[in-house]
């Protein structure tokens, strides 16, 4: 990397030519793509859910789109957050060569940090849970609200050795939101008014659009999609960071740090 | 006014893509990836996403980077000069 | 100077830019994917991927003038929005992302552990 070497000692010529192929290949095929589709009026499945929107009573789109038209995508991707969280617990679960040593109490965070997090933990909490309960009226919801709410935690873990997060409640509160999200689809395909997998079976005047308490069945489900989120996220900052802490590397690295 | 900007927002994230990729120093490269997610917020509140904005917020710059920091822990922080 | 700037305001060259920019950035992390050796910094070369085609998603889906696909003061119908759904499709691909990548810096860092090495050069075990 030093200034002396040759250009051509401080690149890979060979994958770099064959990157430059590539990507003159790929934009002469976007190019030709895009002349046929950009400039008409697009008349596509997303102008028809933004036209029959209003009769969800929900604000903001995005949020309809993700929990109420397109529900078993929300599903199926909490479906894979979940096996990625289980797979990191059983990775760092043990066994596997880890040698389970004393969790070393000697590298204490700084004092800018402590008191950073005493600072900002309630703040970031609070941001988290307005965020996840304003998913249907402003931009948001339960993933970007989930995932605040675990780096307020995350913070806190990192400024204080001591606290941890308990595997078992957040293994209850995971399944627990993962059920009732599984059971508000069910409900929606009982009632005969809907009839459809998620279908929004709560009264949902259009009059009452822009309130916090509208939209029927969708903040519901948002909230357990944020509760669910931040579970399963907190948990993997917590088996990453006990991975960290029962290692002897972790004093090196520490030092190095 | 919108096309200027996105492409200041564009040299601002090829910068950090490139120090992600050549910086020899792995938590400057974790800092480099950050940054390029900071420029990519700029670019989807430029094009009308606020909700992928925030999320890319909340995940691509502050969840993301905490990942690559217990990784650069664990691994040691130098990429070693015959990795490259 | 102005007519420059209304010059990059229009459709087809914003569309032009950000499919440009979009398109460096994917091969900015294809050269990091194929050329780097170390295990993390193969990661990081994905993860600029993946921003890169969440960008040309995005940028493909909105035609500037148009809104965000939310209900806010002063707009009372669902008009002249941007298309809501590649946001949608964006926003959770995104969450899968980061839970994906967490995995494999997880099983990059138990791999480091059994073995001590850090490299995919070095990665011969299934060889023999």
């Amino acid at each position: 990397m030093s200034r002396r070497l040759p250009l051509r000692k401080r690149f890979r010529v060979h994958t770099l030519l064959l990157i430059a192929l590539c990507g003159w290949l790929l934009m002469l095929h976007l190019t030709l793509l895009l002349n046929h589709g950009l400039d008409a009026p697009s008349n596509g499945v997303g102008d028809l859910y933004l036209a029959r929107n209003s009769e969800t009573a929900s604000a903001n789109a995005v949020t309809t789109v993700v929990v109420s038209y397109r529900g078993f995508d929300t599903l199926g991707e909490v479906t894979v957050l979940f096996l990625a969280a289980t797979g990191i617990g059983m990775l760092f679960a043990g066994g596997l060569g880890a040698t389970p040593a004393s969790r070393d109490r000697h590298n204490h965070p700084n004092e800018v940090m402590v008191t950073g997090t005493r600072l900002l933990f309630p703040a970031l909490l609070l941001l988290g849970v307005y965020i996840v309960l304003h998913g249907h009226l402003s931009p948001g919801g339960g993933f970007q609200g989930g995932v605040i709410v675990a780096t307020a935690f995350f913070l806190r873990m990192i400024a204080d050795p001591k606290f941890s997060l308990d595997h078992a409640p957040l293994g209850w509160t995971e399944s627990f939101a993962g059920s009732g999200f599984v059971l508000f689809g069910m409900l929606g395909l009982i009632f005969v008014t809907t009839a459809s997998f998620l279908g929004n079976f709560l009264p949902h005047p259009v009059a009452a659009m822009g309130q916090l308490v509208s939209a029927g069945v969708i903040p519901l489900i948002y909230l357990l999609v944020g509760i669910k989120v931040g579970a399963e996220v907190g948990a993997i900052f917590q088996d990453m960071l006990e991975a960290d802490h029962d290692t002897p590397v972790s004093a090196r690295a520490a030092e190095e740090l | 006014m919108t096309g200027l900007l996105a492409i200041l927002f564009f040299a601002w994230m090829i910068g950090a893509a490139l120090l992600a990729i050549r910086q020899p120093d792995l938590l400057q490269s974790a800092l480099g990836l950050s940054l390029l997610s900071l420029g990519a917020v700029g670019q989807f509140f430029l094009l009308h996403a606020p909700d992928v904005a925030l999320t890319e917020a909340a995940i691509g710059a502050a969840a993301s980077s905490f990942v690559m920091l217990m990784g650069v822990r664990q691994l040691g922080r130098t990429e070693r000069k015959e990795l490259q | 100077m102005l007519e420059v700037l209304e010059l990059f305001d229009r459709p087809a060259v914003l569309h032009s830019i950000y499919l440009i920019g979009s398109l460096i950035l994917f091969f900015i992390g294809l050269y990091g994917l194929l050329a780097k050796r170390h295990l993390l910094k193969i990661f990081v070369s994905i993860e600029i991927m993946e921003l890169a085609v969440y960008l040309i998603l995005i940028a493909i889906a909105t035609t500037p003038g148009e809104t965000a696909p939310i209900l806010s003061d002063g707009l009372i119908a669902f008009t002249g929005m941007s298309d809501p759904i590649p946001q949608a499709l964006t926003l959770t691909a995104i969450v899968i992302g980061v839970a994906v990548t967490a995995l494999g810096t997880s099983m990059a860092i138990q791999y480091h552990r059994l073995t001590g090495k850090v490299s995919v050069a070095e990665m011969t075990e299934l060889k023999d």
